[in-house]
């Protein structure tokens, strides 16, 4: 019998060109999700997503998004994500003005 | 489970005022789409944070911060996914925006049901092993058994 519970993933704003973790899905479980970034400046920034699998470390095929430019104000959704149990989801940005949010539907075995 | 479609909320907030748009029910998860629409002719900018529950609001919040939206435009935000007492707040410079949240209210048992333990010496009865073993691959049980 398998649940599954809609919510928040990850929340995070990293530092200017830290690579930095929004979540990691449960070993064993499944996740359906949408990542949303917010530039919260007034000036461009440049952001990454990076989808690394269980095992794996990022290199240059893991990019969703790669210093992809976002208008100050700006917002951007990636939907229609999936990962199996242990993927990664990374984000940075040039400035560190970004906002990364990702909501989906965490699947449990 | 019951799913439930219907519109959670809907804000034209003052100039500069945070509103709250929606929180999800106590016991339930939602599957919520937005919609903003500029009222007026003239740029108005605007804010959404997805707030969860237990949390204030910060940085890290926000899917639109100060983002610009054109006299008479509208924009959407799909498919975003709460938990239970998570909130969405919203906000605009000039006063100038409505925000709709519309989607799916998941309520009723489904979700994340309760999960009993099972505990207790097997006693080297096979069959009673067989079974338990059984429920919890099914995840009907948590197996705190011994042999």
């Amino acid at each position: 019998m398998a649940f599954y519970i809609p919510q928040i993933l990850g929340q995070v704003k990293p530092t200017l060109t830290v690579d930095t973790l929004l979540f990691t899905v449960t070993p064993g479980n499944t996740v359906q999700f949408s990542v949303f970034i917010c530039n919260q400046s007034s000036a461009y920034d440049n952001y990454s997503i990076a989808l690394v699998p269980y095992g794996t470390v990022e290199m240059p095929s893991s990019y969703l998004a790669y210093n992809t430019a976002l208008a100050g104000g700006g917002t951007v959704a990636f939907s229609g994500l999936y990962l199996n149990g242990g993927d990664s989801v990374y984000v940075q940005s040039t400035l560190g003005n970004c906002g990364f949010t990702a909501t989906g539907i965490d699947f449990l075995p | 489970m019951i799913d439930t479609p219907q519109i959670f909320g809907q804000q034209m907030p003052p100039v500069n005022i945070e509103a709250n748009l929606m929180t999800v029910g106590g016991s339930d998860q939602a599957m919520v789409n937005i919609f903003v629409a500029n009222q007026t002719a003239e740029f108005d900018f605007f804010n959404i944070a997805i707030i969860p529950y237990d949390q204030s609001e910060q940085p890290a919040n926000y899917i639109a911060f100060q983002t610009p939206l054109v006299g008479g435009g509208i924009v959407s935000f799909s498919q975003i996914y709460l938990n239970s007492n998570d909130s969405i707040r919203v906000s605009t410079l000039y006063g100038s925006c409505s925000f709709t949240s519309t989607g799916v209210r998941y309520s009723g048992p489904g979700a994340s049901p309760y999960v009993p333990t099972v505990s207790g010496s097997i006693g080297g009865n096979a069959a009673l092993q067989s079974l338990v073993t059984a429920l919890s691959d099914l995840g009907l049980i948590i197996n705190d058994t011994s042999a």
